[in-house]
């Protein structure tokens, strides 16, 4: 007994020290971020690279001195002089094109989920099953067509390209109508027995309940819609409605030194910002969506 | 199913016209439900169903959106295109006049009795020459592989390489991050399974990937995979004496792969190991001490009692994780594509989605591209399949 016990012991110890070192593995991109942003151009170019800045500078982001080779490169804020508010316009591009898709897609996901999920009616079951058979569908497949109708509807490079093809998202119907199956239905005959519209009782008693469902899923949707590449890439043209990650694939330029990776890091660093605030205010909603997710799904 | 008792399907005998059961009727009071759903139903028809529709027949089509002249209907063309493949014996190469075997010494091809005047000459050895793959493949193929079996030289010809070269990068990426964040995630949970406030905060760190936004994290690998000795992974493996010079990282056809599945595991870790907490959960603690007791040290309260009953997470785990690193894009664009290709050096990184992104958007042949997307979704669905399939068995227990 007590030899096992030593041996538990140990084997604890030793995943401990692995834990430990991968943990800290994975944060040296984060480090190295946020050292890169702040460093000055020389610094930046240095031989061997400093692991503590010795000159920290905001440079990165405004450099007053403006393009002087060699050891001065224009900041983030400086860098689109065609587009007004520059790198900022972009940021807002992400917000408002993400925000968007994930409060309207929500909207209706959970409408359609209230009336599938409480509602008897001719076709429910077909219905749902068509919408859940959609959710097997990568979107690699819909792309193509979809880029030849938003084109022929004259939406390329506009907001509207990016916004309504986002707008159904099967998964959230998914995942709240299983959600509002929870609900009883006595309350909503309770409702309904008040003389409340089919529309207030969505509005005013089941949305109410599945707010964490609600936080879960736009934390879900938000976070793929601010990473979504593949769409504005293909429909995007104008500089003044890019989005940060059309920005994020002009940064890596393996053939240019470190001049400019500076840049690159503060850029890297605004649109990871947001993700980690969000991350820090609502840890548990994301982590209970997934294993949500995983047992349900 | 618990909330369906309306659905049941009232005795029509009983029921009767009173309550206006034919099928017009029932869709008539229902229509406050249908007028609900259709702000969902339209934008799904319209941007999911009816796409789905049209990429089936545009990948019937030799359909490129630049061209002037109509599409043309080519059937199952593209599909056959990108998935012939044919295997032909690659003859020795014999001197016509003499017989005498040929060897190939840099550009030139020599008999083998000159063969060791040019090896001593140029000090370069000279290899075994080949019939060129151009005379035994058929028309519109080209040499994209050569193997030696029982002493014989084959050569593999396809009709759309690069397809070839997408397929297997894509089978390569997907074994190696699966297993790395099957067998990692797995292990966090493992380790980190207690509540305290260290292991909390050990996974959130290793949770951190998951929720950063990845496309700018890409950006920060791509500073620490610089090809200079400022690199951070130059500079370590200089530091470590394992180099001498630094290594050109994302110029190098042979790095390509390596790189993208340490990113893939590094970003996947937390997510894996969530799942697999969220399944240990699950598992009885009594079974623990009761086999304590029975004095099981922790292998066998592992290999009895954690991994069987872990057995569900595990299979979703892995179907979801290869799903998803079929499709993946972001990570090769953002590192390795140029105006040449998706690819990076040598399509070394051309994974599937990237070769239809080029095929569809950068060569503009939509229908060639619409076929790529449903093999891929052909092999997605499989394991969707498989997931569903074991996802009932387990309800089942």
């Amino acid at each position: 007994m007590e030899h096992q016990d030593r041996a538990t012991t140990i084997l604890q110890r030793f995943g401990m020290t692995i834990a430990i070192v991968l943990a800290l593995a994975t944060l040296i991109p984060y480090y190295w971020m946020v050292l890169g942003a702040f460093k000055t151009v020389p610094e930046l170019n240095r031989i061997p690279p400093t692991f503590i800045i010795e000159q920290p500078t905001l440079n990165s982001f405004y450099d007053p001195v403006g393009n002087q080779p060699p050891d001065h490169t224009e900041g983030l804020l400086q860098l689109y002089p065609n587009t007004q508010g520059g790198f900022l316009r972009y940021m807002l591009n992400s917000f408002l094109v993400s925000g968007a898709i994930t409060v309207a897609g929500l909207l209706l996901a959970s409408l359609a989920a209230f009336v599938i999920a409480k509602h008897d009616f001719p076709g429910r079951q077909p219905i749902f099953l068509l919408i859940l058979a959609s959710m097997m569908i990568p979107w690699q497949v819909t792309i193509i067509p979809n880029f030849l109708n938003v084109s022929s509807f004259g939406w390329v490079d506009t907001f509207w390209a990016l916004l309504i093809p986002a707008l159904p998202k099967a998964f959230a119907l998914f995942f709240l109508r299983q959600y509002m199956l929870s609900l009883p239905d006595e309350m909503l005959e309770s409702g309904r027995l008040d003389g409340a519209g089919e529309f207030r009782i969505y509005w005013q008693l089941v949305m109410p309940l599945i707010g964490p469902a609600l936080v879960s899923m736009s934390l879900f949707i938000w976070l793929n819609e601010w990473n979504n590449l593949v769409w504005p890439l293909i429909v995007v043209r104008s500089e003044e409605l890019r989005t940060l990650p059309l920005i994020m694939t002009t940064m890596v330029d393996p053939l240019s030194g470190a001049t400019k990776q500076g840049v690159a890091m503060v850029a890297a660093l605004l649109t990871s910002i947001p993700t980690l605030v969000l991350f820090i205010l609502f840890q548990k909603q994301f982590v209970q969506g997934i294993a949500v997710t995983s047992v349900k799904g | 199913m618990a909330t369906e008792p309306l659905a049941v399907p009232t005795p029509a005998g009983i029921v009767g016209r009173s309550q206006g059961s034919s099928l017009l009727a029932r869709i008539w009071r229902a229509r406050i439900s249908y007028l609900m759903l259709l702000p969902f139903l339209i934008p799904f028809f319209v941007f999911v169903m009816l796409p789905l529709v049209q990429s089936a027949i545009v990948s019937l089509y030799d359909y490129s959106a630049v061209a002037t002249d109509e599409a043309e209907y080519v059937g199952f063309g593209n599909y056959s295109q990108l998935l012939s493949l044919e295997v032909r014996e690659q003859p020795a190469l014999f001197d016509e006049a003499t017989g005498e075997r040929m060897y190939q010494c840099g550009r030139r091809k020599l008999p083998q009795s000159e063969v060791a005047a040019y090896e001593a000459e140029e000090g370069r050895p000279c290899a075994l020459a080949f019939v060129s793959p151009r005379d035994i493949l058929s028309e519109g193929f080209t040499d994209w592989e050569t193997f030696s079996l029982f002493g014989n030289q084959y050569v593999i010809g396809a009709q759309d390489t690069r397809f070839w070269t997408s397929l297997i990068n894509t089978l390569v990426f997907v074994f190696w991050t699966v297993i790395g964040k099957l067998i990692f995630g797995l292990l966090m949970a493992l380790i980190l399974r207690k509540q305290s406030t260290v292991n909390y905060i050990l996974r959130m760190i290793f949770f951190l990937p998951s929720v950063t936004a990845s496309i700018a994290i890409t950006v920060v690998w791509g500073w620490i995979f610089r090809g200079q000795s400022y690199g951070l992974v130059n500079y370590a493996l200089l530091q470590l004496g394992w180099i001498a010079e630094p290594i050109s990282f994302l110029n190098d056809a042979s790095w390509t792969m390596p790189i993208l599945v340490i990113m893939a595991i590094w970003g996947g870790i937390g997510y894996n190991m969530i799942l697999f907490l969220a399944g240990l959960q699950n598992i009885n603690a009594e079974l623990y001490e009761v086999a304590a007791i029975d004095g099981a040290g922790p292998w066998a309260r592992f290999s009895r009692i954690t991994f069987p009953l872990l057995r569900p997470t595990t299979i979703y785990v892995l179907i979801t994780s290869i799903i998803g690193a079929f499709q993946v894009f972001e990570a090769v664009y953002i590192l390795f594509a140029s105006s040449e290709g998706m690819g990076g050096v040598l399509d070394s990184g051309l994974t599937m989605v990237p070769y239809l992104y080029d095929s569809g958007f950068r060569l503009f042949q939509m229908g060639y591209a619409s076929a790529i997307a449903w093999i891929l979704f052909f092999i997605i669905f499989i394991f969707t399949l498989i997931n569903l399939r074991v996802g009932r068995a387990n309800e089942a227990y």
